[in-house]
């Protein structure tokens, strides 16, 4: 299965898609917390980071450095072309099939 | 701000840095990043602990990253090992809990020892600027005897601060010299006797730190009539301490203080503890000058010490008639615990060689536990030996068992860890007690400590799991299922054995010894009987000052009361005991001798059942007794060269006439059995004075005590009667020895017990090997009892060589220790033999359970195994 995307790994996509510009290791782990009500760990979030880094849906480059982080660089992501894609297939397939329930459902009413 | 913390790069951020480049070297700076952002925001949210938790727990979920990439490998390999391991650990639980018993006790008894000794050596260091603190002491050097002080008087501290540029600051505290105050508060109009009075100087506080609940710790002492108080006292007299501001407490019915501060209770490791603080402005400038007291020298940060004390001289020169004998030295603040060794301390110090004997037995415990725990392991790796045979024979690599083994150990190890953490919390209530003091526990509770703790302990696990796990590993497999391998190599085994069991000795030994000498303490004849003899403070009692007459002839109405009389000051209270010059009437220069003074009325010798040697007692029916006469002991007429009292005079530049020696009094312990019995002058003063001995019969003492009580009331209605035992106070004497001893005893049974554990395992492993050896022998008639004294007087051996090798150097310690008191007892050798019987039968006791086991075995049952 070459596009399968975990739960978590698709919630990782959105959450850099929403953040735009500013999506970095913490900014992200807070994103999440904030519109989910999961605490990701910041180990499980990078093991999803590197993962999609190499299946190419984001990519990242090197931001200024901050005080704050010891003189170290952020390292921002962003969704590659592929990721968007596949993330947008995801949707798709996702509200395909849920329109497909709220058919039957409504088929199901009784209507004689 | 470019590192996370100060400029020192904590252990706690290393080791997180090495483990992300460890799991991650290709994300590692970004995810450092990460962590520091998180850590600062969680710092300043929340407390520095928390962050640090976060942290660690933090980077421990990186952890996973590590196999991100690698694939399953490593993982399974360790989660196998694991999983082995507790499953052995859960089999043999015999082995397990045995082990793991072993090793906690010894590494609770480490770690309590290093807290206690951690205490010790830290005492007064929680004043941020301790390092820079010094006191003034006064060395009097006569006759090439020095006699140190650590007192003096006011103004050399002034005089220094004014004369030297590096002296940022002083402060003067001058105490009450061991009498209580009588303090009243509105709530408690009748007052209590209360410890901890001193008086200071308002600096007091830019000095040492103190921890103000309430009032301003700047200006809290400026105005003449106020005083800080500790938490307990505030409490204790106005209910709270926030109700106490403003409030106004009464000393001694004298002077009215207003309190304007309050401060925490000081810690036990502090060389002082003051529990009302009043400030010194209320004594005029000269009085401040004359008192004697501690003085306390700030010096400004890296000051140049040497520089300073070298202008001493000069000073006291200065200001000092010529040839004054007055030396001014400084003593380092965290010093005084351990290395003080003057007159006159505020409160009993530590004696060194006590508190680094006990650091000494912690060391002894840990290496006893850890030999233990390798012993241990091997001896019953060897009764494994198949199953690593045939693991081998299946394939495995040494490096497998190896991890395996030493992953079992880990195991142990943290569980010890856990069991001895857990039961030295749960102890440490226990602990103070014994000690006789609080713990510091400052920074014990902090991330780093715990994390320097545990390394260091994983580590220890480490290596004692190593040899085990290497020994065991190197099996091979050929050997083992031709059953050649058995006993031979256990000599190493047999070594650590006699080593763990030298040093019980050792302690055993020394335990003995300190026990003796505080027995020896106890026991000791004073000179004197302090059993019945009551002590009543009259610091305050005036009314009965004045018609002590009247208060003693109703006194010796009753019965069971046999004696009194009053003094300056207790035998053993040497704060308060002056010290003089006499020398013989017409004596020269060289036949001065410095005397100390006691100062008493009549029946001073019945009272306290002193011995007369020659001469009388001070008679109420010859008048001249009263003025110009005084009584010597044995000591002193020996110095003054007194062969007999015909002619006996003395002249002391402090009295204008002569006085006539009608006595000389048998040597007894005024001072302590520390030091020895000074040459001694006992001046006959009727005036009122410090304290009132009264001698009471054996019998109905809580009858006679209530009499007397009775009698006190009716001359002071308004003071409640305080009293104690005299023989009560000289046992305060000796609490540092008590307490040490105490723990020093508690831990030598600790030792004992964990080396049983060892011998045990050792006898365990040595039986499996003699098995066939036994069975052999009892098919050729060998009775149970042979075999069994067979079996044991190896073990037996082993002990008796390590009592012989050891006993020199136990000798050598305990007369190292022995060598700080003034009386001490003589090196008995039974001790030695005593140690060596009890070693040797708790050695029997322990192996004959194996022993028996094996001498008793079925011989079929070994045999047809061949």
């Amino acid at each position: 299965m070459k596009n399968y995307l975990g739960e978590f790994e698709e919630l990782i996509l959105l959450t850099i898609g929403v953040l735009g510009e500013e999506a970095y290791g913490v900014s992200i782990k807070d994103e999440m917390k904030l519109r989910t009500t999961k605490k990701p760990s910041i180990g499980a979030l990078h093991t999803g980071l590197q993962r999609l880094e190499t299946k190419g849906y984001i990519e990242s480059w090197e931001g200024g450095a901050t005080s704050e982080r010891g003189g170290r660089k952020k390292r921002y992501y962003r969704l590659t072309n592929l990721g968007m894609e596949t993330l947008k297939k995801a949707h798709e397939l996702r509200n395909e099939m849920f329109d497909v329930i709220t058919k039957l459902a409504w088929n199901e009413q009784p209507s004689k | 701000m470019s590192s996370p913390q100060n400029s020192r790069k904590s252990l706690l951020w290393w080791l997180s840095d090495k483990l992300i480049e460890w799991v991650s070297p290709e994300i590692a700076d970004n995810l450092k990043g990460d962590l520091q952002e998180m850590y600062l925001r969680k710092l300043k949210e929340k407390s520095k602990l928390v962050a640090e938790i976060s942290l660690l727990w933090d980077t421990a979920t990186c952890l996973k990253l590590a196999t991100n990439k690698r694939g399953l490998g490593t993982r399974f390999d360790s989660t196998i090992n694991f999983k082995m391991s507790l499953r052995v650990l859960a089999k043999n639980k015999s082995y397990t809990v045995i082990n793991t018993i072993g090793l906690s006790i010894g590494l609770a008894a480490a770690l309590i020892i290093f807290l206690y000794v951690r205490t010790e050596y830290n005492y007064d260091q929680y004043h941020h600027r301790s390092s820079d603190i010094y006191r003034i002491v006064y060395d009097l050097t006569e006759k090439n005897e020095k006699l140190p002080w650590a007192i003096i008087k006011g103004r050399w501290a002034r005089m220094i601060s004014e004369e030297f540029p590096v002296v940022e600051n002083f402060v003067r505290i001058i105490p009450t010299w061991g009498s209580k105050s009588l303090i009243k508060s509105r709530d408690i109009e009748k007052g209590l006797y209360e410890h901890g009075f001193v008086w200071a100087d308002s600096s007091l506080t830019s000095v040492f730190d103190f921890h103000f609940v309430a009032g301003n710790p700047k200006t809290a002492l400026h105005a003449p009539n106020t005083i800080i108080i500790s938490e307990k006292i505030a409490t204790k007299y106005f209910g709270d301490a926030s109700l106490a501001m403003g409030k106004t407490l009464n000393r001694d019915n004298e002077t009215n203080y207003k309190v304007t501060g309050v401060y925490r209770q000081m810690p036990s490791n502090s060389h002082f503890h003051a529990e009302m603080i009043a400030s010194l402005m209320i004594a005029s400038f000269e009085a401040r000058e004359n008192y004697w007291g501690y003085s306390y020298l700030l010096l400004e940060e890296k000051a140049n010490l040497q520089a300073l004390v070298d202008g001493f001289p000069a000073l006291v020169a200065s200001h000092l008639p010529e040839n004054s004998v007055a030396r001014l030295n400084l003593q380092p603040l965290e010093k005084i615990h351990l290395h003080s060794e003057l007159l006159y301390e505020f409160e009993p110090v530590s004696n060194r060689t006590t508190v680094n004997i006990l650091g000494g037995v912690g060391l002894f415990i840990l290496l006893i536990a850890c030999l233990n725990f390798v012993n241990l392991s091997t001896a019953y790796g060897t009764q494994r030996i198949k199953e690593i045979g045939i693991k081998k024979v299946l394939g495995a690599y040494r490096s497998n068992l190896v991890k395996q083994l030493i992953t079992e150990s880990m195991l142990i190890v943290i569980f010890a860890v856990i069991v001895a953490g857990a039961s030295v919390y749960l102890l440490l209530p226990f602990v103070e007690w014994l000690a006789g003091k609080a713990l510091d526990l400052s920074g014990v509770f902090e991330i780093e400590f715990l994390l320097e703790a545990g390394i260091l302990v994983l580590l220890l696990g480490i290596l004692s799991g190593a040899y085990p796990a290497f020994y065991i590993a190197s099996f091979k497999p050929k050997q083992i299922f031709e059953k050649r391998h058995s006993k031979g190599k256990s000599l190493l085994r047999k070594s650590l054995t006699a080593f763990q069991f030298a040093m019980s000795i050792i302690l055993i030994i020394g335990s003995m010894i300190i026990y003796q000498q505080l027995r020896y303490f106890q026991e000791k004849d004073m000179g004197m009987e302090p059993d019945q003899a009551l002590v009543l403070p009259l610091d305050y009692a005036e009314n009965l000052g004045k018609n002590y007459t009247g208060f003693r002839n109703e006194l010796l109405r009753h019965p069971r009361i046999k004696n009194m009389s009053m003094m300056s000051n207790l035998p053993g209270e040497l704060i308060r005991m002056w010290t003089g010059d006499i020398r013989p009437v017409g004596g020269t220069e060289e036949e001065k001798v410095r005397v100390k003074v006691f100062t008493t009325d009549y029946d001073f010798a019945s009272t306290l059942g002193l011995r007369i040697v020659e001469g009388r007692d001070f008679s109420r029916s010859i008048s001249t007794d009263s003025i110009s006469s005084v009584l010597i002991n044995r000591t002193a007429a020996h110095r003054l060269g007194f062969s007999n009292l015909e002619d006996a005079h003395i002249s002391t530049p402090s009295v204008q006439h002569d006085l006539k020696v009608i006595g000389i009094v048998e040597d007894f312990h005024f001072a302590s059995l520390h030091n020895e019995i000074e040459p001694l002058v006992i001046y006959n003063d009727p005036g009122p004075k410090g304290k009132l001995v009264i001698s009471l019969e054996t019998e109905n003492l809580s009858s006679s005590l209530e009499s007397v009580e009775e009698v006190w009331n009716k001359y002071e209605p308004d003071k409640p009667m305080e009293s104690f035992f005299l023989s009560e106070y000289f046992n305060q004497k000796y609490t540092n020895e008590k307490n040490s001893m105490n723990l020093v005893i508690s831990f030598t049974i600790l030792a004992v017990f964990i080396a049983c554990l060892g011998l045990f395992g050792l006898a365990t492993y040595v039986m499996h090997g003699r098995l066939k050896e036994v069975g052999v022998r009892k098919v050729l008639g060998a009775s149970v009892p042979g075999l069994f004294l067979l079996l044991a007087s190896e073990f037996l051996l082993l002990v008796l060589l390590a009592f012989v090798v050891v006993s020199p150097l136990a000798y050598y310690l305990a007369s190292l220790w022995l060598t700080d008191f003034a009386y001490r007892i003589s090196i008995d050798l039974w001790i030695f033999g005593f140690a060596a019987m009890f070693v040797s039968l708790l050695a029997l006791i322990t192996v004959s359970y194996k022993s028996l086991y094996v001498a008793r075995v079925n011989p079929t049952k070994i045999l047809s195994d061949e």
